[in-house]
């Protein structure tokens, strides 16, 4: 295997109420996959998943935020940018 | 300045920080913990937040309300941590000119903190039982 083919950004994801319980983490270094193009909340998102298969139980319902502004599968995380990812919120 | 607080919220300071001679209407929302939901009975509920971006969210909920209505002041606040029943979980207090805008725009605020701010409460049921709410 070529190291140098392997490109990797990881990105600091914090985790809150169900989505932290699940997982047992309120914060983690996640290691995601660059293929040749910005990383997405989607790439976060699977490999968020792929770490911690409990948290298909909120599957579709879990939310993201890049930095403290909501942000959908196709918003970039740029290097450095930290991700919260989150249940549906229930405040009031 | 939005806030939030792990400390009981007191709706007169609430009031007095709105009031204005600008104003001819004064509001208060005030969110409350009840004790059934359904047939359900609660002893208390645990609040937690993505503090930054709570406070972020609830500047863009309440510059969107003073887009939409001339207002004269603005207080939002929310409480954290352990509430037993009947305490105050959040309040919204808006002072304006005039009674529509101030009932328009504090609706709207409630409505859209509890749509888009990120926090979450957790169920304790008289059951001994522990549940995250998911609308």
């Amino acid at each position: 295997m070529n190291s140098t083919m392997i490109h990797e950004q990881v990105v600091d994801v914090q985790l809150f109420a169900l989505a932290r319980e699940l997982t047992n983490v309120a914060r983690v270094l996640l290691e995601v996959p660059v293929e040749g193009r910005p990383v997405t909340i989607a790439d976060v998102q699977h490999a968020l998943m792929t770490r911690f298969p409990r948290l298909a139980s909120l599957g579709s319902k879990l939310l993201f935020a890049v930095g403290t502004q909501y942000a959908d599968e196709n918003t970039v995380v740029q290097p450095g940018e930290p991700v919260a990812c989150f249940p549906p919120v229930s405040g009031g | 300045m939005p806030k939030l607080t792990e400390q009981p919220i007191d709706s007169q300071q609430l009031l007095c920080a709105v009031q204005t001679t600008q104003a001819g209407a004064v509001i208060l929302f005030l969110g409350t913990v009840r004790e059934f939901t359904n047939q359900r009975q609660t002893l208390a509920l645990d609040y937690e937040a993505f503090a930054p971006m709570a406070i972020a969210e609830m500047e863009r909920i309440e510059a969107e309300a003073r887009e939409k209505w001339v207002l004269a002041k603005i207080e939002t606040i929310h409480r954290l941590g352990h509430l037993t029943l009947g305490e105050i979980s959040v309040g919204v207090a808006v002072s304006a000119p005039h009674r529509d805008a101030a009932f328009a725009a504090g609706q709207y605020i409630i409505d859209e903190l509890k749509r888009r701010v990120p926090i979450w409460k957790k169920e304790n049921w008289s059951d001994g039982s522990q549940e995250w709410v998911h609308p």
